[in-house]
């Protein structure tokens, strides 16, 4: 049984502030939440970086092993992404099988790497038809405050972006930085009774009609992406949420120095 | 208990007779922090690093029992979740219980079934939940030291802290607290979780080969090493709770574990790194 | 084909989830075994029961029933219209009693004091629902602060030997030791811990702020902010619900004002709405904080919550359950959600009623000031546009 029902007041609140531009946190509807990244933090893995974004906490270990590559693809690599909405994140996470909510999510962010083309997998090739290598991006949820797409992304391109190629313990050489060519993040926004609000904290989520997470990379252009819930959203919604995802992401990749050469 | 052994490439005990490999003496622990109260949602929780492991806790509840018929009409159940996360291990671990987890799982269930009050939350169950982040033997262990802090912190009661550690023998040294190579390369593992007060055990393992005394002198040293881990224990509650006192008459502020970003007590001042939106022309 | 649908072959021998290798059970000299420290300090004593089973707390004396945050002033008797049923707590600092109370009575072994008796008014069991007024008045004469030793304790912690344990305490043996981190707290001979985090297990008379979580044929099931869920059935209301029609008069998500009828041994609560001011809510918004901290948001008589109601000017309901009711106009709601989420977070400091209504104080400036701002920025964007309008008049004028 659902325990936290969200009563319309909840709705009905949020909505209210929301007339007079203001959120239950404090922010304006344009305003994300403050978001710390610490890389480094996981010393077992290739690539590691915590991303606290909000209230919502992630921890992204990137894997790099060696194995056989797809058919189709024989001379490239394969990139595998992954995520655990680990049952201590929130009372709402129950242990077993991945869920769809975390499939979605581990998706969507998977999405955002591949079509930003951030890793050449062409060059993660060994010996082709043979062996290539295989990253692994583990995403682990480890406390849920909302908006998990923007948080996941971020910290897997962080994590990629300052892993190693453990090349040495395969037998092939010296170990090598992960080349890393482009950087995707994602923003998204959720739409309410009232109008849109970017990077939605937990009730926003909640009340929430509809969701769109937009993935750009550093030029601006649009990578891939996700609309979420039932809800409808217009055209100039639309619009208005990709023009948002460009403006904060734009401002992240700036403060946290992310693909600037 | 790591999976895969491999030899070590140099000799785990030094030469002088009174050292291991990593400088140190038989009977002297890693080096241990635990941090109380690191995650917002759960009800209670903590984080351990010991010697490289990096394991967080959490715990929730008591609270409803799913599915209904799991729960017991005269006390609360106890549902302890030990896991590793893919990224912990040398080589990646595929997500999801594996036999071990669940078995540990189990045996740390049972200890905390005996130390926490459970006829008093009749129809509950208490979930505790261990990931191993980053892994150096010695999990389960540190995995059971962070979930006690865990419990105490989400304010279930129980008859004392439950410290765990885990001697061994090494190159025919008993030794106290194995590390990964110590676990993986020597002659026996004795992971254990020790009442404080009674020096009663709630959770004794043993894998490997011991005589008699052999084994003694691994429980001695894990009843001493379970005294000390259970004031760091006890220190990292009481830097998290701790209260003004009245000589003081100064507000001592405790930081946030981890430095989060605190909540905003004012609207329209955020913290530092809050980003601000272009003012003009908005979406 | 999506990638994570192929077959991964990885090239690593050891699969996780194996057994690790068999280890190399070499033999090597042993070191002597260390002399045993000191006498025999982990020889395990004797307990009180003896198959091993939890030795149940003693309870405490008549006031204060362990957890209820202590009766100050409790009205009596039916309440003045529109006035909440309150609970007065103790002075500034840490609050005695705080509710919830993992220890329910009527299970274990009642420790008496001479006369005591029933004033808990809990164990007369007379059938029926007791009054909450019946017999928990406070003991001691008013004015007369309490000892309070103020020392934090951990699980485990040695409280005393032959010393009266009561909330949040257990014995073994001749000692009392702490059962829960908390503040430890000596009254009346007796040594009890309060609980600094926990859930909210319900108590008879308590009133609590509820929601519906669930319609079933003979109820609605409401949500207590606790492990414990209760049934409220229609008799237990105002309304002649008949089946089927009940949504018409609360549904799911709806929230509530009830009073706890009981709850027995095996955690089974029941609940009424049967009583002065009991109702539901309509409106405003709800808010949970721990309800350990619901004594320090009360404050000693009332102190603290008539100080935010009087400055947020919103109606307020403390639940004992830790979930609070609040309505007023967007902004006063604001700046009490603000003012109770600073109180939960510094329960603990000395001059927290000063140093909330301080806050309270500088949030409205703030808010004052960023109409001001807003205001005369509308001004000048009005301004702007009718000087724009009167200059493209004037263009046009030109034009023709």
């Amino acid at each position: 049984m659902e325990l936290d029902v969200v009563s319309d007041l909840r709705k009905d609140y949020i909505n209210r502030l929301f007339s007079e531009r203001k959120r239950i946190d404090g922010r304006t509807p344009e305003e994300l939440r403050p978001v710390a990244v610490e890389t480094g933090v996981v010393t077992s893995a290739c690539g590691s970086c915590r991303v606290k974004w909000g209230e919502t906490d992630v921890l992204v270990g990137v894997m790099v092993e060696q194995g056989t590559p797809f058919p189709d693809t024989p001379d490239r690599g394969v990139l595998v992404t992954n995520a655990e909405l680990i049952p201590m994140a929130s009372p709402y996470f129950e242990s077993g099988p991945p869920r769809p909510e975390s499939i979605e999510f581990a998706r969507v962010v998977d999405r955002g790497i591949r079509e930003a083309k951030m890793i050449d997998l062409a060059k993660m090739c060994i010996k082709p038809k043979e062996k290539v290598y295989l990253v692994y991006v583990d995403m682990h949820v480890l406390d849920f405050g909302g908006n998990l797409f923007d948080a996941g992304l971020l910290g897997a391109t962080m994590a990629l972006n300052s892993a190693t190629v453990p090349a040495k313990r395969f037998g092939y050489g010296e170990d090598f930085k992960l080349p890393v060519e482009h950087w995707p993040i994602s923003i998204t926004s959720v739409k309410i009774e009232n109008g849109l609000l970017v990077d939605p904290n937990l009730d926003e989520e909640r009340v929430a009609e509809a969701r769109l997470t937009v993935t750009t990379d550093e030029n601006g252009d649009v990578r891939a992406m996700q609309k979420g819930l039932v809800g409808k959203l217009s055209f100039e919604d639309v619009q208005s949420i990709i023009k948002t995802s460009q403006r904060c992401g734009a401002e992240l990749r700036k403060r946290l120095k992310l693909g600037a050469d | 208990m790591i999976m895969g052994g491999t030899q070590s490439e140099h000799k785990l005990i030094n030469a002088d007779g009174r050292t291991r490999y990593d400088g140190r003496k038989f009977d002297e622990l890693r080096p241990l922090s635990i941090q109380a109260g690191v995650l917002k949602r759960a009800d209670g929780s903590a984080y351990v690093e010991w010697g490289s492991n990096k394991v967080l806790a959490a715990v929730y509840g008591p609270r409803e029992v799913h599915p209904r018929h799991m729960q017991n009409s005269a006390r609360a159940i106890v549902q302890a979740r030990y896991n590793m996360a893919a990224f912990s291990v040398g080589e990646r671990k595929r997500p999801g219980p594996d036999r071990r987890s669940v078995e540990i799982s189990k045996i740390i269930s049972e200890a905390f079934t005996s130390v926490v009050f459970v006829e008093q939350f009749p129809r509950t169950t208490v979930d505790v939940y261990m990931e191993v982040l980053q892994a150096d033997a010695g999990t389960r262990c540190a995995g059971l030291t962070a979930a006690s802090v865990a419990l105490a912190d989400a304010g279930i009661p129980m008859r004392d802290l439950l410290p765990s550690v885990a001697s061994g023998k090494v190159e025919g040294v008993v030794v106290c607290d194995l590390n990964k190579d110590e676990d993986t390369c020597g002659e026996a593992d004795v992971p254990c979780a020790i009442l404080p007060r009674t020096g009663e055990f709630l959770l004794l393992q043993m894998d490997g080969h011991l005589t008699y005394d052999e084994l003694m002198q691994a429980m001695e040293y894990n009843r001493r090493a379970c005294k000390i881990i259970n004031e760091v224990q006890k220190e990292a509650l009481r830097k998290k709770y701790s209260i003004i006192t009245l000589e003081n008459n100064v507000m001592k502020e405790e930081k946030p574990a981890e430095g989060r970003p605190e909540d905003r007590d004012q609207i329209g001042r955020p913290p530092e790194s809050r980003l601000e939106p272009a003012q003009q022309g908005g979406a | 084909m999506d990638e994570d649908e192929k077959e991964i072959m990885e090239d690593n021998g050891g699969k996780a989830g194996e057994p690790p290798a068999p280890r190399d059970r070499g033999k090597g000299p042993c070191p002597p075994l260390p002399t045993p420290v000191g006498p025999k300090d982990e020889v395990w004593r004797g307990r009180g029961t003896q198959d091993g089973s939890c030795e149940k707390p003693a309870q405490p004396g008549p006031e204060g029933t362990g957890g209820g945050p202590t009766e100050g002033e409790r009205p009596k008797g039916d309440l003045p219209e529109g006035q909440e049923p309150e609970r007065g707590g103790e002075p500034g600092q840490m609050p005695e009693g705080g509710n919830p109370q993992p220890y329910r009575e009527g299970r274990y072994e009642q420790s008496r004091r001479d006369g005591g008796g029933g004033g808990r008014g809990r164990d007369r069991r007379d059938g029926g629902y007791e009054r909450r007024d019946g017999g928990r008045q406070e003991r001691r004469e008013p004015g007369r602060p309490p000892d309070v030793d103020r020392q934090l304790v951990l699980p485990g912690d040695d409280l005393g030997t032959h010393v009266r344990g009561g909330f949040g305490t257990y014995k073994d043996g001749e000692s009392v030791y702490a059962a829960c981190l908390g503040i430890r707290s000596t009254r009346d001979g007796f040594v009890s811990v309060i609980p600094l985090s926990g859930k909210y297990i319900p108590k008879r008379g308590d009133f609590v702020v509820g929601k519906v979580a669930e319609m079933t044929p003979s109820a609605w099931v409401i949500d207590l902010n606790s492990p414990y869920v209760a049934p409220l059935p229609g008799s237990e209301t105002p309304w002649d619900a008949q089946f089927g029609e009940a949504s018409k008069y609360m549904t799911v998500g709806d929230t509530v004002l009830v009073e706890i009828r009981d709850i027995n041994e095996i955690g089974r609560v029941s609940v009424t709405m049967m009583g002065p001011n009991l109702r539901k809510l309509e409106g405003g918004q709800t808010i949970d904080v721990d309800a350990t901290k619901v004594p320090r948001l009360i404050g000693r008589g009332g102190s603290m919550i008539g100080l935010l109601k009087r400055l947020t000017r919103c109606h307020i309901i403390v639940g004992q359950n830790g979930r609070i009711w609040l309505d007023g106009t967007v902004e006063d709601v604001t700046i009490a959600l603000a003012a109770i989420k600073k109180i939960e977070r510094d329960a603990h400091k000395l001059g927290l009623t000063d140093a909330v209504a301080a806050f309270i104080e500088g949030m409205r400036k703030e808010l004052d000031e960023k109409r001001a701002k807003k205001e005369a920025g509308d001004d000048a964007r009005e301004k702007n546009a009718v000087l724009q309008d009167r200059a493209e008049r004037l263009e046009v004028q030109e034009e023709e």
